[in-house]
């Protein structure tokens, strides 16, 4: 898992099964809503869609699998929607760590905006 | 070129709405730490769903069910949420006892505390009380799963442990070597005196609120997904719109534009740049054939969506930041030193026990605090000579400011309370005597119904990280409960909450 611009990853066959992990260093974790993946396949064209949720890991943590590689490769574009409180400092960033099986990682920051839910939007490119 | 020549002059009659962005645009004032403007702007410009959403409530005539004119603002939601920000919550009670409050603080320990309080308020006989207060479901899944966080009301369901009964507070109340001020009644040591149970009324409020915001955040989750790849210029759309796309790359480029003017300017020209990118992405919506075939289908709904579940995240944050609870306490009055009231109670024994039923409300209003409390009381048993079962009233309330943040210990509080009540009759339920000042061979009955006033004005000092809290207060009252003289007191009391010393799982952080 490679990040190549804002929000963009580069991903291969070695990296699956990923995890998305959410944490906080706020006295709460963020609310977060199940994800929605668009997968469009770069051969062929088609485009399907895949609901994710994240699971509370009960330790302050909750952690989203990409259990296995797609068949084909493709693009995978999905917002990830998070609900912060209104006691979640504003400097204090929901972190969102993308960890490949092979041990690859890259890290995001999605920080508190003034509306409750925010929006953040990733294309993962998988080769 | 000349398209979007054409938009920019017709972009000022939109006049869009910054308010869900004055965040992102004061980060690439300022930076976050390890963040670059560069980084602050694509962040800003990340946010596509809120940037439709922003402009729904503009579009009029589009087809939209139901009017998109009947969208609630954004700004005023914006504006809800900055209001309810910069806090924390009260965290620790010192509240165990009206010793150093006159008014009861909502907020109990979830595992356990423990308070000592020493200087009555409304007793006429000053003393030291100990106060044990537990929440015995807390206590249960603390211990049991090994992790205080267990212990928490409102916890996710594959974590949730006995919810019904963490709404169940319990405080015990031992009188500790009292004095032996004038009074026909004396405390034993380590007497018990008061026990209280107390039941949450708004836990499932909040519960169901959380579960419709996020089932309506799962709701929105398709539309977003579709709304953020059609500004990808690569993505899993099936269809990426390339005006967008330029659109973006134009807004980035006059962004950064804005950023490198003078400090003076560079607010105001942030916001006009942005403003305007916002009318032109409007503009694009409606007039573009492609894009203004998603208006009706996806952008109105999404952004009636989007108002909507900012509401109920709102919601949830103001519900939980309400709490009402009702509470049930016996009081067990002091023995009595001789006999009262010509032997109804013979020395030795004690008064009726004292029940009470009080409604415990507090709102946090950040950086304020309002709570406020009712009760009634009656006598358990009617003794003769006593004016039936019912004693007195009370009504408080209390205003408490969250004072300046003490780095590694939490936040001083300052609170004023004022308190109204009526003694319907003796406060012991029949005549209390006192002795004659010029003959203390022999007694008088007083007569002590009637009404009480107090105000009372405390401070309290955190300290280990808010485990550990000092209340010092002063009161001012008409009278005491065995005096009708107006007396100021001052309290001094301390407060352990045993919550932080249980183990918690270690976060991935």
């Amino acid at each position: 898992m490679t990040r190549t611009k804002f929000r963009t990853y580069d991903s291969d066959k070695s990296d699956y099964p990923a995890t998305l992990t959410a944490s906080t260093s706020a006295d709460e974790l963020p609310t977060l809503a199940s994800v929605v993946f668009r997968i469009q396949d770069v051969n062929t064209g088609t485009v399907t869609s895949k609901t994710l949720k994240f699971v509370d890991n009960g330790d302050g943590t909750a952690t989203l699998t990409l259990a296995a590689a797609p068949d084909s490769p493709c693009n995978l574009a999905f917002a990830v929607q998070v609900r912060f409180p209104a006691n979640n400092p504003v400097d204090t960033p929901m972190k969102l760590v993308f960890k490949g099986a092979n041990g690859s990682s890259v890290t995001d920051k999605i920080f508190p905006e003034s509306m409750p839910i925010v929006f953040a939007n990733y294309v993962v490119h998988y080769r | 070129m000349r398209f979007f020549f054409l938009l920019f002059f017709a972009a000022g009659a939109f006049g869009a709405d910054l308010s869900p962005f004055n965040i992102a645009i004061g980060r690439i004032l300022t930076p976050e730490t390890g963040l670059t403007v560069d980084d602050e702007i694509d962040t800003l410009l990340n946010q596509r769903q809120a940037m439709v959403a922003s402009f729904a409530p503009n579009v009029k005539n589009a087809g939209a069910q139901p009017p998109a004119q009947q969208l609630p603002e954004l700004a005023r939601i914006a504006d809800r949420y900055r209001r309810l920000r910069n806090d924390t919550q009260t965290g620790a009670s010192s509240s165990s006892a009206g010793s150093t409050s006159l008014v009861l603080n909502p907020y109990l320990a979830d595992i356990l505390g423990i308070s000592l309080e020493s200087g009555a308020i409304l007793k006429t006989v000053s003393g030291n009380t100990i106060n044990l207060q537990i929440k015995p479901a807390g206590l249960f899944c603390a211990t049991k799963f090994g992790d205080a966080t267990r212990a928490l009301p409102g916890v996710p369901d594959n974590a949730a442990c006995l919810e019904f009964w963490k709404r169940v507070g319990i405080t015990a109340a031992f009188d500790k070597s009292r004095s032996n001020a004038p009074s026909q009644l004396v405390a034993l040591q380590d007497d018990f005196s008061e026990f209280r149970v107390r039941f949450d009324l708004l836990a499932p409020q909040l519960k169901k609120a959380r579960q419709a915001l996020l089932a309506k955040m799962e709701q929105q989750g398709a539309a977003a997904t579709t709304i953020g790849c059609l500004f990808s210029e690569l993505s899993g759309c099936e269809k990426p719109n390339p005006q967008l796309i330029t659109w973006t790359e134009r807004t980035k480029t006059a962004l950064k534009s804005a950023a490198a003017k003078p400090e003076a300017v560079r607010k105001a020209e942030l916001e006009k740049t942005f403003g305007t990118a916002l009318d032109q992405l409007q503009k694009l919506f409606e007039t573009e054939p492609d894009l203004k075939a998603h208006m009706a289908p996806l952008i109105l709904p999404f952004g009636k969506s989007y108002a909507e579940s900012n509401l109920l995240a709102l919601k949830v944050d103001e519900l939980g930041r309400t709490s009402f609870s009702v509470e049930y306490s016996l009081n067990r009055p002091d023995v009595a030193k001789a006999d009262l009231a010509n032997g109804i109670v013979t020395k030795g024994q004690r008064p009726p026990d004292l029940s009470t039923a009080r409604a415990i409300y507090a709102r946090n209003y950040q950086p304020f605090v309002f709570t406020a409390n009712g009760e009634a009381s009656w006598f358990n048993e009617t003794l003769p000579g006593m004016n039936g079962a019912f004693r007195s009233w009370q009504v408080s309330a209390m205003g408490t400011f969250l004072l300046k943040e003490i780095p590694n210990m939490g936040k001083t509080t300052l609170s004023f309370g004022g308190l109204i009540g009526d003694l319907h009759q003796q406060p012991l339920g029949f005549d209390y005597t006192v002795p004659l000042v010029n003959d203390p061979t022999k007694s008088v009955a007083i007569n002590l119904t009637g009404p009480v006033r107090a105000f009372n004005a405390r401070l309290e000092f955190p300290t280990a990280n808010k485990s550990v809290t000092i209340p010092i207060s002063f009161t001012y009252s008409n009278r005491t409960d065995l005096q009708k003289e107006a007396d100021v007191r001052g309290s001094i009391g301390i407060t352990v909450r045993f919550d932080s010393f249980f183990p918690t799982a270690t976060p991935a952080r």
